[in-house]
């Protein structure tokens, strides 16, 4: 315990700086994975055909070992921030994408059927109908993708772009366990707590209608969707 | 304005090669109720749905208030067209209120407007809106639910409504309920409705016009009244149900109205009978033999003439020339013996053995029966002679 205080208080200035990189590395990755990846499935939702050959590319990237991936990044892009921030947004494409197609696609044909004979546009379904019954699916996908961005940007530090990793690659090269979790901790708790946040905001944007729903049985619980690929292709196709 | 809300002209409809819907033509009224009805499969709601364009036909021409529908933009079109369907589709994230305004509002309503549209169309269908306008449509039962099915599909008061098996997951009671709320709300606001349905009672009980589909083309349409009259081929009348012909006013039996008689033995006397008047309630007895043959009629009329005689048996005073009928006698032959008789007929078999009694309690319970939708099936045997009220 006492050297662990000591190998904090040693990297104390580089911690600051290290939590800061890894926080903006993750953060921009999720976001622009999430920018990238809602439009996307729901995009595979009405072209259902494109759905099979597009899930399955975007699982084949997370197939790739986290640091081959970035280690790819380097002939295309060199080194340092904006290569790892491309690898770790690919690297979260997949559970987002996937829980907004089959989110969507789940929702209740009869209630699609309804809001078109009520005369819905297709966008008024979409954002009336069709997100707020998938949203939370939707959400749990995003909580996947944060956890396992920030498990991966501890990889950064290979292709020059900083963060928790810096310290724990350091506390390897000298053998040293306390440094080594002086990196190791924060990026673990940072997963937690995002997960957490991730978490109050799907119950806070849940509406009570959706809740009385579940509470009745009438609606699966939001897990997480672990929906296989060849199933997915299969309904695709 | 057009006479007819909606009408087919040789609509068809086919999924590649296969066809659903051949060559239908039929028109509904402004202000009609029409009831699709036929065997599972057979294109119902795939013709409903061709109404609000959400599926479009192969060929042929549809017009909705003469328009054709395919020159009207399909949103718009369904705007003004109500649709409810059995599975009920509320939205689950919304309260009731917001549910039942969802058309005003995406017409650009005044807020204020569609709040108490829905108020008002919550009052209509009868459920409190104090109570239950914040609510959740997980909140409420199946029937409450397709309450507010319907009072979604008034919202924007479209004159025609289309409704495909609204009814058909609720619970008997629930559903007989709502149809006889349609009915009421139907009485007041007259809308033009195409209604589907499986279910011949509500068919009967609901519409004014009947079209029996099968494999995607008309059987008949007509009247409920006209298909039990006149059924066009063994599958009308093998759909309608057999049982409902027979109840059927027009097309019954003497033996479908005969009540148990009460009955006297020829040697018993005038006070004897009086008694037997008054604790049966009947104001007439049918005389018959050991072996229950008939024999004559005693009535209040012979009694009372010869009641001073003590002499008398029943034997000297009944009467022997009433008109009888068999079981088989058709009821409007049953209703013309009735009435040059005394309201109650002998129906006798073959070898004259009494059956029992046809009298006016017992030919009106048939007709009630009849339009009240053929709940009470079986022939009731508690009515005695003349009993009436
Ligand atoms: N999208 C489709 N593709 C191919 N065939 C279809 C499609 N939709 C319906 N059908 C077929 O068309 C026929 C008529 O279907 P429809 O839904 O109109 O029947 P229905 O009379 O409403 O039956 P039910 O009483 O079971 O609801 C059925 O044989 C059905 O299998
Ligand atoms: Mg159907």
């Amino acid at each position: 315990m006492n050297a662990l205080m000591q190998a904090l208080s040693q990297n104390w200035g580089d911690l600051a700086t290290a939590l800061g990189q890894h926080l903006f590395l993750s953060l921009v990755a999720v976001v622009l994975g999430c920018v990238i990846s809602v439009p996307l499935g729901v995009y595979l939702t009405r072209h259902r055909r494109l759905a099979g050959p597009v899930l399955t590319v975007v699982s084949v990237i997370q197939t790739i070992p986290s640091l081959a991936l970035l280690g790819f990044m380097i002939p295309l892009l060199g080194i340092g921030t904006v290569p790892a921030v491309i690898a770790l947004t690919l690297y979260a494409l997949l559970p987002m994408v996937r829980n907004t197609y089959t989110g969507i696609q789940e929702v209740d044909r009869s209630l699609i059927e309804s809001a078109t004979g009520m005369g819905m546009t297709r966008r008024q379904i979409l954002w009336m109908v069709e997100l707020p019954m998938a949203r939370g699916i939707i959400i749990a996908g995003v909580r996947t993708s944060a956890v396992t961005t920030i498990g991966v940007a501890t990889l950064a530090t290979f292709i020059g772009a900083g963060g928790l990793g810096d310290i724990i690659m350091r506390g390897i090269d000298m053998i040293d366990t306390p440094t080594i979790l002086v990196g190791a901790i924060p990026a673990a708790l940072l997963a937690i707590v995002f997960d957490v946040l991730l978490m109050w905001l799907d119950r806070w944007l849940t509406p009570r209608g959706l809740r009385v729903a579940a509470r009745s049985g009438q609606r699966r619980a939001d897990g997480n969707v672990t929906v296989e690929t060849a199933d997915i292709r299969r309904r695709g196709a | 304005m057009e006479k007819f809300a909606v009408e087919f002209r040789n609509v068809s409809k086919s999924y590649g090669d296969h066809p659903v819907v051949r060559d239908i033509s039929f028109a509904v009224a402004v202000g009609q109720l029409v009831t699709l009805i036929g065997p599972s499969g057979c294109g119902k709601t795939t013709t409903l749905k061709m109404v609000n364009r959400l599926i479009e036909p192969t060929s042929g021409t549809l017009l909705v208030h003469g328009e054709d529908v395919r020159r009207r933009n399909p949103v718009e079109l369904r705007r003004s067209i109500g649709y409810v369907i059995q599975q009920i589709g509320l939205f689950p994230h919304l309260t009731i209120e917001e549910n039942i305004a969802l058309v005003p509002r995406l017409n650009r309503q005044d807020k204020r407007a569609y709040l108490r549209r829905a108020e008002e169309l919550l009052d209509l269908i009868g459920l409190d809106p104090a109570r239950f306008r914040h609510r959740y449509p997980g909140e409420l039962s199946g029937g409450q639910q397709q309450r507010v099915g319907v009072a979604r599909a008034l919202a924007a008061d479209p004159d025609i409504i289309l409704m495909d098996e609204p009814f058909s997951a609720l619970d008997p009671i629930s559903r007989e309920s709502l149809q006889d709320e349609l009915l009421r709300l139907q009485g007041t606001l007259r809308k033009t409705i195409l209604f589907v349905t499986h279910d011949m009672d509500e068919a009967m009980k609901l519409a004014d016009n009947i079209i029996l589909m099968k494999d995607g083309e008309i059987v008949q349409a007509d009247s409920p009244d006209q298909i039990l009259r006149h059924p066009k081929d063994e599958f009308v009348r093998d759909f309608v149900g057999e049982k409902r012909f027979r109840q059927a006013a027009w097309s019954a039996v003497a033996g479908d109205v005969m009540t148990n008689a009460v009955t006297i033995s020829p040697s018993r006397g005038l006070a004897e009978a009086v008694h037997l008047m008054g604790r049966q309630r009947v104001n007439g007895l049918m005389v018959t033999d050991n072996h229950q043959h008939y024999l004559g009629v005693v009535g209040a009329e012979e009694v009372y003439r010869n009641y001073g005689n003590e002499r008398q048996t029943v034997a000297d005073v009944m009467n022997r020339d009433l008109p009888v009928v068999s079981e088989d006698t058709p009821l409007p032959r049953v209703l013309a013996a009735m009435e040059s008789g005394r309201g109650y007929l002998p129906v006798l078999d073959a070898n004259r053995k009494l059956l029992g009694v046809v009298t006016r309690a017992s030919v009106i319970r048939l007709v009630v029966e009849t339009y009240r939708g053929g709940a009470a099936n079986e022939r009731t045997d508690a009515g005695v002679v003349a009993k009436l009220g």
